[in-house]
């Protein structure tokens, strides 16, 4: 789509996910013109979709094809979620590289089409609570956020009413209980852990809490239970920006969508003030201006900081944002332990079970809350653990011996059941954790790359260690057979796809790059407002509070147009 | 008390959805009551802009239906589905003869199955043969960052694994030595045995040692072979496999306490 010579919007978004499409919703809601950039094209359901395609419908049986995604998405093909039904939303690598040093290696996962990630997104939604946002008050590690819970909670509530989230409601200090739908059952063997933890550790073992719909909800249907969400959804039953929050922008009549627009820089004019951006025709190639009164940046946190470094000028030398030096540094990453479980006997069955459950059960962070029942002096911060149990499909065929009519049968009545469960950890966020441009290395449209440099800290080992320890306790007491232990080793930095922080969110212009509503402390009418904004990221899924702070960043945006301050 | 738009339009949709699904459902053959809610035309979605859409019964019951019926992919998708083979089937990495080995491999250790679920699986290993090749190249010229990322992900074994498999090998070395076993113990090719002895030959490879190259090339064709039948229709059917569906309901488990 071209867009009109010289027409200047009154927002300007630039990206099309989870953050994104909240800004833009809000902003057009309040009579404001948005105009958003986005660098992937669009995906079109009947087309793009692959939900409730069977194995046998693909040449690759749903195994993919190796040597393509060897050759073209290298990186990508590591998600769980990029196979041969779902590759399409995830990106070319070798258009889009990205560098790290040989001994850090960084999984970085990305989805460039409108909607972003949000069509393959594990769809888990928990709130913060001043737990993480003052977490430095607390431990006296790093800095707190600007804002507090108090101020959250009415944006979490609106984002959980308008998007659908199930979940129980627990009462819980250290993960507060949200506008619920419904939640979903348990499994048997998530049951069988629910009272052996309780039991022993005295953890609530709850279900997930997902922004999957379990009944009709704003004219989007209850969940199917499918369990194919990675695959794109046809009734919209769990949140997803092209089916939730865009359509609402697009009802106002002044949201204007161009895909496949990649952003370069922006361009920054006299008085610390943006005009627009430059962008790239993602299919042509062709170099563009767009223009607008504000900007928001929402492109996922490292591409955001990443066209921030890229924004330089002669009064931007080292990009927008960057007057301190502080844009790019204290990337965060969930780390996990993973790897552990073992089958559970008496679930053994010749009675094949439903699936499509499209979630599994949750222990909240016990270890270092206000509880002193579970301190632990080793490290600051805590872990919370996921899992579930279900039947093999056919996995255990491989390990039956003989063959013929008689293995078949085994195979088909000697159902085993398998239990797993990993623990996630909360990442320090650490200077000499940082991304930069990458002196040499371009992507496909002339763009520098990013260079990422991550490691795990001291605080993370330890943390790591204590993790296991639990894990190994909690599968003894499951009393399983064939147990498996978690592997020794923390999951590769970027591994969880809840990279977070590079654009640090702080009242001190000098230890922070956007001030409590998300704007830029250097540029007047520049906004972050996706994961690259966040101080800490406690051990949960960051999506949920992402867009409850573009939420509060769009109506502050919006606030500011009402007051003529832009 | 006022009403909330939402809630009014969720009733008013529950009525469409119903008959809509209903309607479709008896024609698409798909089994299952589908009862929910929310049914918005096919005209809201085209006055969205590309990418954006509104939830569609039409389109997931044609999904639901689709593994059921003929299927002609999309235009322009980069999802790549099955062709309907060649007839007759021309393998791609095996001889005739070889193809006919296979087959017959495949139906002893798979026993009684639908002649479309054989071809199925004798025609997937056929495939996994034929891209293993490109599959080791492309894994042998990784760029060097991504090679060391694998390895941190996978460990350092499985990447040189992939660096190294080559079924072709273990076909090249395997088959021949079948043939060599079978003329040894009964004087005729594999193919040329009896169906008892068939199979004897086949249980005696089972019992040599993994590095054996009779051995490796059994448990190659065993591993696709279940890979192959427990992915097609008939070896899913087989299985009960509940998945994958239209489920009114959560699943979950029906015996314990769920709070």
């Amino acid at each position: 789509m071209l867009l009109p010579q010289r027409r200047t919007f009154d927002v300007l978004v630039i990206g099309s996910g989870a953050s994104g499409g909240w800004v833009a919703k809000e902003v057009a809601e309040r009579g404001l013109s948005v105009l958003m950039l986005e660098a992937g094209p669009p995906r079109i359901p009947t087309r793009d979709f692959t939900e409730h395609i069977w194995p046998y419908q693909l040449k690759f049986r749903g195994f993919g094809d190796q040597k393509r995604l060897l050759e073209n998405q290298p990186v990508q093909r590591l998600c769980y979620a990029c196979d041969d039904y779902s590759h399409q939303f995830f990106v070319n690598d070798l258009e889009n590289p990205y560098t790290f040093p040989a001994d850090k290696p960084f999984m970085w996962i990305r989805g460039r089409q409108v909607g972003g990630k949000t069509f393959c997104w594990a769809r888990e939604s928990y709130r913060y609570t001043d737990n993480e946002f003052k977490a430095a008050s607390r431990d006296g590690y790093g800095e707190d956020w600007p804002i507090s819970y108090k101020e959250m909670e009415p944006y979490y509530d609106r984002v959980e009413s308008y998007i659908g989230v199930s979940g129980s409601r627990e009462g819980l200090e250290q993960m507060p209980d949200g506008q619920f739908l419904p939640p979903m059952k348990l499994s048997c063997g998530a049951l069988e852990a629910k009272k052996v933890i309780e039991r022993k550790f005295g953890w609530k073992v709850i279900p997930d809490r997902v922004a999957n719909l379990t009944v009709a909800h704003r004219g989007r249907p209850a969940c199917h239970y499918c369990d194919q969400c990675q695959r794109g959804c046809f009734t919209a039953s769990y949140f997803n920006s092209p089916s939730v929050t865009l359509p609402a922008a697009a009802r106002t009549g002044k949201f204007t969508l161009v895909s496949d627009a990649v952003v370069s820089h922006l361009l920054m004019g006299p008085n610390g003030r943006a005009e627009g951006v430059h962008y790239i025709d993602r299919t042509t190639r062709e170099g563009r201006e767009a223009y607008a009164r504000s900007v928001v940046v929402a492109a996922g946190a490292l591409e955001s900081t990443r066209i921030l470094l890229n924004s330089k000028s002669p009064s931007y030398p080292q990009g927008v944002g960057n007057s301190n030096g502080v844009l790019g540094h204290y990337l965060m990453d969930h780390f996990t332990i993973e790897g552990a479980g073992g089958s559970m006997p008496g679930l053994r069955s010749s009675q094949r079970e439903a699936v499509g459950r499209p979630c599994g059960f949750l222990v909240p962070k016990y270890v270092n809350t206000s509880s002193k029942r579970d301190r632990n002096s080793n490290f600051v911060r805590g872990y919370r653990f996921d899992g579930d149990g279900s039947q093999e499909l056919y996995g255990h065929a491989f390990l039956l011996p003989e063959f013929g009519d008689r293995w078949r049968e085994r195979v088909r009545q000697e159902i085993p059941y398998y239990f797993g469960i990993e623990a996630q950890g909360e990442c320090l966020p650490r200077a000499e954790n940082y991304v930069k441009l990458d002196p040499d290395k371009k992507d496909a449209w002339g763009i520098p790359a990013l260079h990422i440099n991550a490691s795990y800290g001291e605080n993370d080992k330890a943390m790591a260690k204590a993790m296991t320890a639990h894990i190994n306790a909690i599968l003894d007491e499951m009393k399983l057979a064939d147990p498996t232990p978690p592997k020794p080793e923390l999951s590769v930095f970027g591994k969880n796809i809840h990279e977070c922080g590079t654009a640090r969110m702080g009242d001190k212009p000098e230890k922070s790059v956007v001030d409590r509503n998300c704007k830029v402390h250097d540029a007047r009418n520049v906004f972050v407002t996706d994961g690259a904004v966040f101080v800490t990221q406690g051990c949960y899924e960051p999506t949920l509070t992402i867009m409850a702070i573009s939420m509060r960043a769009g109506e502050h945006i919006a606030e500011e147009f009402r007051r003529g301050e832009v | 008390m006022a009403l909330d738009p939402f809630d009014l339009r969720d009733e008013v949709t529950r009525r469409q959805w119903l008959l809509r699904l209903g309607e479709i459902v008896m024609l698409a053959g798909v089994s299952g009551l589908i009862p929910e809610s929310a049914l918005l035309s096919a005209q809201e979605n085209a006055a969205l802009p590309p990418g954006l859409y509104v939830p569609s019964a039409g389109d997931l019951v044609h999904a639901l239906s689709s593994g059921h019926h003929a299927f002609t992919p999309p235009a322009g998708s980069e999802t790549d589905y099955a062709q309907p083979p060649a007839s007759p089937f021309q393998p791609q990495f095996f001889s005739p003869e070889e193809f006919r080995l296979v087959t017959r491999v495949v139906e002893i250790m798979l026993g009684n199955i639908d002649p479309d679920a054989l071809a199925q699986t004798t025609q997937w290993i056929d495939l996994w043969f034929h891209s293993a090749d490109g599959a080791r190249t492309a894994a042998q010229h990784l760029d060097p960052l991504h090679r060391a990322l694998a390895i941190a992900y996978f460990g350092e074994a499985t990447v040189r694994d992939l660096e190294t498999a080559d079924p072709a090998a273990i076909s090249r070395e395997g088959i021949p030595a079948w043939n060599k076993l079978s003329l040894e113990k009964y004087g005729h090719s594999f193919l040329d045995l009896s169906a008892p002895q068939q199979e004897e030959i086949v249980r005696s490879i089972a019992t040599q040692p993994s590095a054996n190259s009779s051995r490796k090339f059994l448990e190659a064709i065993r591993g696709e072979a279940i890979r192959g039948y427990y992915t097609s229709a008939q070896g899913l059917k087989e299985l009960e496999y509940k998945g994958n569906a239209y489920h009114p309901s959560c699943p979950g488990c029906d015996s314990g306490q769920q709070s």
